[in-house]
């Protein structure tokens, strides 16, 4: 969960304090959990929830510091890959197209569902998507290719 | 045939759905105090609830009960103690030849204060009136002897003796009352009304509040000093009896502190780490909604976000914090002294709710107002004090009354250990009627 924090708000001490606010708000209502779907869902899904009341109550203040330097995280599970740089690409792009990057390609959530969650348009969401996209496409391919040439 | 095939955007998604991050343990710790506080939290508002609901009732049941009780009449139509009376009302004094004791209690106990009258008109074979309406001295009882003349069955010396003994108590307890044994008169007198049962108070309290927390050394800010306030009573005080009486009204209580030990950060320009950052008290969590000022303690000020310190300026401030709470209190006293001025003692409890709270930090940069966190909107307290009454004229009173009160339950659900307290000198005026 401290993973999907970290992509909607690459900082760690964001991440932590939504990481902190999510599992809250997951055992304060466990009783209402009716076990019809999978644990790890519902929980993810109040994690997101949280994440995107920050984003909301942040919505208005663009300087969210998500630098680099604030990526310095313990222990990684996983080290097949370099998180840091995927999470760095994700990072630099701005809050709201990361956020309707994350819930339509990771989460699969629709346009629609999207619009009402972030209270925008399905147009906007449609267009903040396709932009994040086309950002994070043309980095990954630059560093594709980059890592091509190096190992030639 | 042409397949799709991931390239490395695709292969980027998959490792960005993937990654699995371990959060530091501070973040399992943070939670599991917290949810520790929330419960025990919801466990105090449950108990304090219940504490306040039966404070309530409490209070009401025993001002209904006072009231009830206090403002039964003696009606002289209804017979008392089971005396056979006739159709007027008159009790025949043949029937009561044991019981003028029984009669004289019964006046003391119920407080006649208008003065009671003996129709004088009484011969043998006549009966004893008694009445509560006032009457002319005229109609006073002018003479004992007819009355003890017409009854045979008593001894004239022993009745004689009840019935001085009687009226020597009517005047004792009423003060309304006088008698002169010599002509065996009673004379209504006005000189002095001390036992008026309704006395209207208004008080004025320099109150100095200060908390336990501070008091019994357990210091969670060491800079912590009471301060001075002012709060003020409307009473009304029913005299029960002789010695006791009951008081309830409203009172505007003050509660409050005074911090040295904070620091006044203003920023060059807006930043969001700003509202964030808070000083801590005794009484609660205290920050500015403000992205360019903030509060802070000295000792958490190493926690505020590097951009915080970097780009802020640093001054010294001095925090008040005010609480005003809005009481019913009901109080018992009793007298120590009734010659030229009273010495009553005073025990009770009151029960009320928050209706003011705020802080004001006062620094070079300025001023600047907010509301501490997490407050509790209800209090209950024991009240103790002593009041020395000085009587200005009949209907006039002057109380001057040191007091001590002691909150039942923490202002701040935060601190649980730390209970409010205040002592004050009331200085009132009392209105008798």
């Amino acid at each position: 969960m401290f993973g999907v924090c970290l992509r909607y708000f690459p900082n760690a001490e964001i991440a932590q304090d939504i990481l902190q606010d999510g599992f809250i708000k997951v055992f304060e209502n466990i009783k209402s959990f009716r076990f019809e779907g999978s644990i790890e869902g519902w929980i993810r899904r109040i994690i997101i929830n949280t994440a995107l009341e920050y984003h909301r109550r942040i919505r208005e203040d663009k300087e969210v510091d998500l630098s680099d330097a604030s990526l310095v995280i313990e222990e990684p599970s996983n080290s097949d890959f370099d998180y840091r740089q995927i999470l760095l690409l994700v990072s630099n792009l701005p809050n709201q197209y990361r956020i309707v990057f994350n819930l339509y390609a990771i989460e699969g959530y629709s346009h629609s569902e999207i619009s009402e969650m972030l209270e925008i348009s399905e147009s906007t969401s449609k267009s903040n998507y396709s932009r994040a996209r086309a950002i994070l496409r043309e980095k990954v391919n630059k560093i594709a290719d980059f890592e091509r040439y190096a190992f030639l | 045939m042409h397949f799709y095939e991931p390239g490395a955007y695709e292969d980027f998604i998959g490792k960005l759905a993937s990654i699995r991050l371990k959060p530091s343990p501070k973040v399992w710790i943070a939670i599991s105090n917290h949810l520790q506080r929330k419960e025990n939290a919801r466990k105090t508002i449950l108990l304090h609830r219940f504490a306040a609901a039966a404070s309530f009732i409490l209070l009401l049941g025993i001002s209904l009960l006072t009231f009830f009780v206090f403002n039964i009449k003696l009606d002289n139509k209804i017979p008392l103690h089971g005396y056979h009376t006739d159709s007027s009302g008159i009790i025949p004094l043949y029937s009561i030849p044991q019981s003028l004791d029984d009669y004289k209690l019964k006046l003391i106990v119920n407080e006649v204060i208008k003065p009671y009258t003996v129709d004088s008109n009484i011969s043998q074979g006549t009966s004893l009136t008694i009445s509560s309406e006032k009457k002319s001295n005229e109609h006073l009882l002018t003479t004992i002897e007819p009355i003890v003349s017409t009854i045979p069955m008593v001894d004239k010396d022993i009745l004689l003796e009840k019935t001085l003994l009687a009226y020597a108590q009517i005047e004792y307890s009423t003060n309304n009352l006088t008698l002169h044994h010599d002509q065996h008169n009673v004379n209504n007198t006005t000189t002095n009304n001390y036992l008026s049962k309704w006395e209207l108070f208004a008080y004025i309290n320099p109150t100095y509040a200060y908390h336990t927390t501070a008091a019994l050394n357990q210091k969670l800010n060491p800079n912590e000093i009471g301060t001075w306030m002012w709060g003020g009573d409307i009473m009304i005080k029913r005299r029960i009896s002789q010695y006791f009486s009951i008081k309830s009204g409203l009172q505007l209580s003050p509660i409050g502190q005074v911090n040295k030990n904070v620091v006044l950060l203003r920023s060059d320009s807006y930043n969001r780490e700003m509202m964030i950052l808070s000083a801590n008290t005794s009484y609660g969590l205290v920050s500015l909604e403000n992205r360019v000022v903030a509060i802070s303690n000295f000792s958490t000020l190493t926690s505020a976000h590097p951009s915080v310190i970097k780009s802020s300026t640093i001054t010294p401030a001095k925090l008040s914090q005010h609480f005003y709470f809005l009481e019913i209190p009901i109080i018992f006293s009793t007298y120590l002294k009734k010659k030229f001025f009273e010495v009553e003692f005073k025990i009770g409890c009151s029960s009320g709710i928050l209706v003011s709270n705020q802080f004001e930090v006062i620094s070079k940069e300025g001023k600047f107002y907010g509301k501490t966190e997490n407050v509790r909107p209800y209090n209950t307290n024991a009240i103790g004090s002593f009041s020395l009454n000085i009587p200005l004229n009949n209907e006039l009173v002057l109380a001057i009354e040191p007091s001590i009160k002691l909150s039942l339950n923490p202002i701040s659900y935060d601190y649980i250990s730390t209970y409010p307290f205040s002592t004050a000198v009331k200085i009132g005026l009392g209105y008798k009627f």
